[in-house]
């Protein structure tokens, strides 16, 4: 059941290339932050600006597409580099905003991705604890997306982004095999969980960061369950350390809107 | 508090006196002051509702209760009680600041101490089951790898890098629960899987709690890199824990499971009216500790409760809960490590 940890995860990524969303040549969360923001956050917004290179992979945020030999420990030092000792404000500021809207966003699309299994759920032949999950994940993300929006306030989006939701493959979920399905959920919350952990490098806000790591934190579990529920072996994909590979952009995420 | 009578007595009597001689001195000093001021003045140096002799009175009788209690105060201070032995002595807590290097030596070191956990765990040979031994072995790997980032940007930081356990959460808590588990019986391989399951919740509460702390968007990222991981973790064991149930049940469902629970002391030959146990699947460490692969919508901070090691005479077995590294547990900057 136990593999040996690679460091490789080619099988998760290139959905969305596949499905033709564009590319990821500028790293969109970041630009989305106004510039005197983007300078507080030394390490995403350096090596965001720097991949340049226009890509198949649509789906990386920090680092270079193809570059999957990336280890952590120089991903930490930029990071440590970067370290101020000025209190970092609670509340949260106007920058974040747009980001915990593209969250929301997203939180909206995968709730929907999961009603779309749950209308065929008892066609998937899962067993009880496997339906029982099922119903729970689609409230988790509800619960977050309401969580983000009360965080966000009055004005946060309020619908989910339909072009995102065929690229995570809502025709799968519709009528693919139960084992497609749970593939499909699994890479859905891979999704979620590295999108969180890219915009914990960009919220300012303290409160925002917080909420975000907690939902982030959860959304692993997810991925982890699910994958086991596909009978993968655990550590065969799984890094020490969570490389953000499959992060979204913000455009991906909002459709440019 | 035991007051002798003749010495109440002489303390009245002495306060007779007191009244009677402050009463005179303030007779004589109203005196005065009346006869310096004006005819037509005299009047307002006394409140309206508050004649002359009244005002003597008020001010006698504070006089005296103020006496009294000074009468009734003790006069020595208690004997200090005979101690055998050295006294132990106290060491104030540091007063150092939380900052980011404490929070990133911190983490490192509970790395290091679930390392060191696993391989106790290991080296006793409490748990031969095949794929759990494989796993904590990977699970090792993993946070050995995740202690050495933690160091790596200590020291970018300009702090001093923790490279061992902690030694206030292995030797307060860690240890106490290795040595119940040791204790165990036939529990003691669903206690380790318990044990390693709380740690790796543990492990990831402390990376998400430390993300609203740390001052800047890069560190919470990185440190969230992390804790997502031990997430993980904690989810695949808690599968292999408790396979039935990936999430607990809702709140419909409670008073079933609480049945369930309930019935193992049908188990144990006691008497009870309560329905046996249907859920025979479940084993005990999952019902003793609550254990789901997904056990909250949100990634929770609270304690984590772990009931391992062997029952007392009661056939009640200890609790003990596990908490995020915090102010008495943290790696301060003078501390070695």
């Amino acid at each position: 059941m136990i593999q040996q940890a690679s460091s490789g995860r080619t099988s998760r990524r290139g959905i969305l290339a596949a499905l033709g969303l564009g590319s990821a040549a500028t790293a969109l969360i970041t630009s989305a932050r106004p510039a005197q923001a983007q300078t507080t956050d030394t390490t995403v917004a350096a090596t965001a600006t720097a991949d340049t290179t226009p890509s198949t992979e649509p789906m990386l945020v920090t680092e270079a597409p193809t570059d999957t030999s990336v280890t952590p420990e120089p991903r930490l030092l930029t990071a440590a580099a970067g370290t101020d000792t000025t209190v970092p404000p609670k509340k949260v500021q106007p920058e974040d905003l747009p980001l915990l809207g593209a969250a929301k966003v997203l939180e909206l699309t995968a709730s929907e991705a999961y009603g779309i299994a749950a209308a065929r759920i008892d066609s998937l032949g899962l067993d009880e604890a496997a339906t029982a999950l099922m119903a729970s994940l689609a409230a988790h993300h509800r619960a977050y997306a309401e969580a983000l929006s009360a965080l966000y306030g009055p004005g946060s989006p309020s619908t989910s982004n339909s072009t995102l939701l065929e690229a995570l493959g809502a025709k799968t979920l519709a009528d693919g095999s139960p084992a497609d399905v749970l593939k499909t959920l699994h890479e859905l919350e891979h999704h979620c969980s590295d999108t969180h952990q890219t915009l914990l490098g960009l919220l300012i806000s303290t409160d925002a960061a917080a909420l975000v790591a907690s939902i982030q934190v959860v959304e692993a579990r997810h991925g982890a369950v699910l994958a086991l529920l596909q009978g993968q072996a655990y550590g065969a994909e799984e890094l020490a350390i969570e490389d953000a590979a499959d992060a979204l952009t913000l455009d991906q995420i909002t459709g440019g809107k | 508090m035991e007051l002798n009578r003749d010495e109440l007595r002489r303390q009245v009597r002495d306060l007779d006196r007191a009244q009677r001689a402050a009463e005179a001195d303030q007779h004589l000093l109203a005196d005065a002051i009346v006869e310096e001021v004006p005819e037509g003045q005299r009047g307002a140096l006394f409140l309206p509702s508050l004649d002359r002799r009244n005002f003597l009175r008020a001010g006698g009788i504070g006089v005296a209760a103020l006496t009294l209690l000074a009468a009734c105060r003790e006069a020595k201070p208690k004997e200090q009680l005979p101690i055998s032995g050295e006294n132990p002595g106290y060491k104030a807590l540091t007063d150092q600041p939380v900052n980011d290097v404490v929070l990133l030596r911190t983490a490192a070191s509970f790395e290091y101490s679930v390392i060191d956990a696993y391989q106790r765990v290991l080296d006793n040979g409490f748990i031969t089951d095949s794929v759990f031994v494989d796993l904590i072995k990977l699970f090792s790997e993993h946070h050995a790898a995740h202690a050495a980032a933690m160091a790596a940007a200590t020291t970018a930081l300009g702090g001093t890098a923790c490279t061992k356990l902690n030694p206030k959460i292995t030797s307060y808590v860690i240890e106490p629960l290795l040595l119940r588990i040791a204790n165990s019986g036939p529990d003691q391989a669903e206690d380790v899987k318990a044990l390693a399951f709380s740690l790796e919740s543990i492990a990831a509460a402390t990376y998400q709690g430390v993300v609203p702390v740390l001052t800047t968007p890069a560190l919470r990222a990185a440190a969230m890199s992390v804790g997502s991981v031990e997430a993980r973790h904690a989810a695949v064991l808690g599968m292999i824990i408790n396979p039935t149930e990936l999430v607990p049940a809702d709140a419909k469902a409670a008073p079933a499971a609480a049945a369930a629970t309930t019935s193992t002391t049908v188990d144990a030959g006691l008497p009870t009216t309560l329905p046996a146990s249907t859920t025979t699947t479940v084993t005990a460490a999952s019902v003793a500790n609550s254990i789901y692969a997904i056990p909250t919508a949100f990634g929770s901070l609270a304690p984590i409760p772990l009931t391992v090691g062997p029952a007392n005479e009661n056939g009640v077995r200890a609790t003990t809960n596990l908490e995020t590294p915090s102010l008495n547990s943290f790696l301060y900057e003078d501390e070695a490590c």
